[in-house]
């Protein structure tokens, strides 16, 4: 089944290694955006674009910073487009499995341009496009982030779920080691040993 | 009993009292007894008082209170009283579930006592406060204090069971000892923690033993059960548990109005604890606002999480093991001797203390089966 492939299955260039960076600093970016609008004030519409602006920031900072160097934000406009390992990928707010937001999966100028430089159109030339999706639980959104590849006829010939793993869960990184406790073991008396200590005192009476 | 005249042996007196003892251990009611003896309820009670059974009576107690004939020809020691015994106010434990309770653990250190003189356990390795403590601050001291004399830094506990083990406090399960009891403990001969064994949470087990330590340490010849020093213990548990340096530095910010409920389950796993714990912790160390713990608990009692909670099956439950080891040092005549000395039956001991015991390597057989 395609939608079960992971997207280095059919691209080798999208590394499980290399996706996991991006979509960790992802989800990191976006979470930190809901904190911070979580106050009365924010509206769905502040809840919405303020992650995506984010997930943006995020990749700027990536690009400005340059340890990654397979990854490049190629496109920094609204519709931005990174690229790992030299394949593009743009990022949509929306549901994967019941998209609303069908004009995102139109190719954008960068695309089309690199596109260009790879030849005509074949299996190869896909489209690669990042959902963020939010279940809106009240108590705390869980957001998920899940990579679909389009052929040219815009069928999903590829889905693939990331498993977020938090970049730092707790506050601090040097963490107490847990205390081993070592099992106790009852040791058996030696009762024996005290009637001969015994009987060796009286024999040195007489 | 002499198997030869069927008169009570001579010179042995019979134990009012440990019939007594037997009988609440078993909880059953003096008209039960009558019942089963063939007697009024007046008579069974005189039986605890000053009258002397006959050898067919003996016989059928011995058999309904699963103990041997040897248990009531010695006197009864030191008695469990109940104002001994660490007990919660648990609003469903009856005074007689607790008189039960009590007169189990009362029979199990008869069998320690015994166990004792063939098997030498850890000694009691932890110093009990001689004055009553006020206030959490205090409390907070009295559980670092705790950790740095047992030397165990300030990382989560890899055992609480294995704790209190090694400080020489003896860890029982008593089949009795259901929801209705909770866990409790005393400080007779030998500290004791009795376990609730029907809590499925291992957080909460953990929690419950690093209440009873607290009571240990700090409650030595006070009468507790009380909302004060409950709490006490409470706080006890959560400081020796989650020491406030350490769990301060890890507890997750928040999402802005929202738990970081991913991060949460990460030290959960990490520190053994419950969700519940965790929050209590983080709000005593102010680490989260009145309201925040709220919308917390909240979320907690609308996901059904009051009893076991997500999770939990990823903490191992754990067990105690030192008495089972001492019994295990034994050889199968050793075991016998050291079980009839205590006038107990392999029964109650399977199934009241849950414990395994030593099998016969050999096996008797009539010579007329064959």
């Amino acid at each position: 089944m395609p939608e079960f492939q992971h997207p280095s299955e059919i691209e080798p260039k999208l590394s499980r290694a290399h996706l996991d960076v991006v979509f960790n600093n992802l989800l990191d970016a976006a979470y930190k955006a809901l904190e911070a609008t979580s106050t009365d004030d924010d509206t769905n519409w502040t809840r919405g674009v303020f992650p995506y602006g984010r997930i943006h920031g995020r990749f700027i900072r990536l690009q400005r910073e340059g340890d990654l160097p397979w990854f490049r934000l190629v496109n920094k406009t609204l519709d931005y487009t990174v690229s790992v390992n030299g394949v593009l990928m743009q990022f949509v707010t929306d549901d994967p499995d019941l998209r609303k937001k069908g004009h995102r999966l139109q190719k954008n100028q960068v695309e089309r341009y690199h596109d260009s430089l790879l030849g005509p159109a074949n299996d190869g030339n896909l489209t690669w496009r990042v959902y963020v999706d939010s279940d809106r639980n009240p108590d705390g959104p869980t957001l998920t982030v899940s990579i679909l590849g389009f052929d040219t006829n815009r069928n999903v010939i590829c889905k693939w779920v990331h498993n977020y793993e938090p970049l730092v869960s707790v506050r601090t990184t040097a963490l107490s080691p847990v205390v081993e406790i070592v099992d106790s073991l009852p040791i058996r008396r030696e009762k024996d040993a005290a009637q001969t200590e015994m009987k060796d005192t009286g024999s040195k009476d007489e | 009993m002499n198997n030869t005249t069927g008169f009570l042996p001579l010179g042995d007196e019979f134990s009012p009292d440990k019939l007594r003892l037997a009988r609440c251990a078993a909880g059953r009611s003096l008209a039960e007894i009558g019942e089963l003896l063939g007697v009024t309820r007046q008579y069974a009670h005189k039986l605890e008082v000053n009258a002397i059974p006959s050898p067919n009576q003996l016989e059928r107690l011995c058999e309904v209170l699963k103990v041997g004939e040897s248990f009531f020809f010695a006197p009864r020691k030191s008695g469990v009283e109940l104002e001994q015994c660490h007990f919660r106010s648990v609003r469903t434990s009856t005074l007689t579930l607790k008189k039960t309770i009590a007169a189990q653990v009362e029979m199990f250190e008869l069998l320690v006592d015994e166990l004792d003189k063939e098997v030498a356990f850890p000694v009691v390795d932890f110093a009990a406060l001689d004055e009553p403590v006020t206030g959490a601050g205090k409390i907070e001291l009295v559980a670092e204090r705790f950790r740095r004399e047992q030397g165990l830094g300030l990382g989560p506990l890899s055992s609480v069971t294995k704790l209190a083990e090694k400080i020489g406090v003896l860890v029982v399960n008593l089949a009795d000892a259901d929801d209705r009891i909770d866990a409790f403990s005393l400080f007779n001969k030998r500290p004791l923690i009795v376990r609730n064994t029907s809590k499925a949470n291992p957080g909460r087990q953990r929690f419950d033993l690093a209440h009873e330590l607290g009571h240990l340490v700090m409650h030595q010849g006070i009468e507790t059960g009380c909302r004060e020093t409950e709490e006490q213990a409470n706080q006890f548990a959560s400081a020796l548990l989650m020491p406030r340096a350490s769990f301060a530095a890890e507890f997750p910010t928040m999402r802005g109005k929202y738990l970081n409920w991913p991060a949460l389950k990460e030290l959960k796993l990490r520190w053994k604890v419950s969700f519940k714990a965790l929050i209590y912790r983080a709000r005593a160390l102010d680490l989260l606002t009145a309201d925040q713990a709220k919308s917390g608990f909240t979320y907690l009692a609308r996901k059904g999480f009051t009893k076991s909670e997500e999770f939990d099956d990823l903490i191992p439950i754990e067990s105690p093991l030192l008495v089972q080891r001492a019994i295990d040092l034994l050889d199968y005549a050793t075991w016998n001797r050291v079980l009839a000395a205590a006038g107990l039956s392999t029964e109650m001991v399977k199934n009241q203390f849950m414990l395994n015991v030593p099998i016969a390597p050999l096996r008797l057989v009539n010579s007329y089966q064959r």
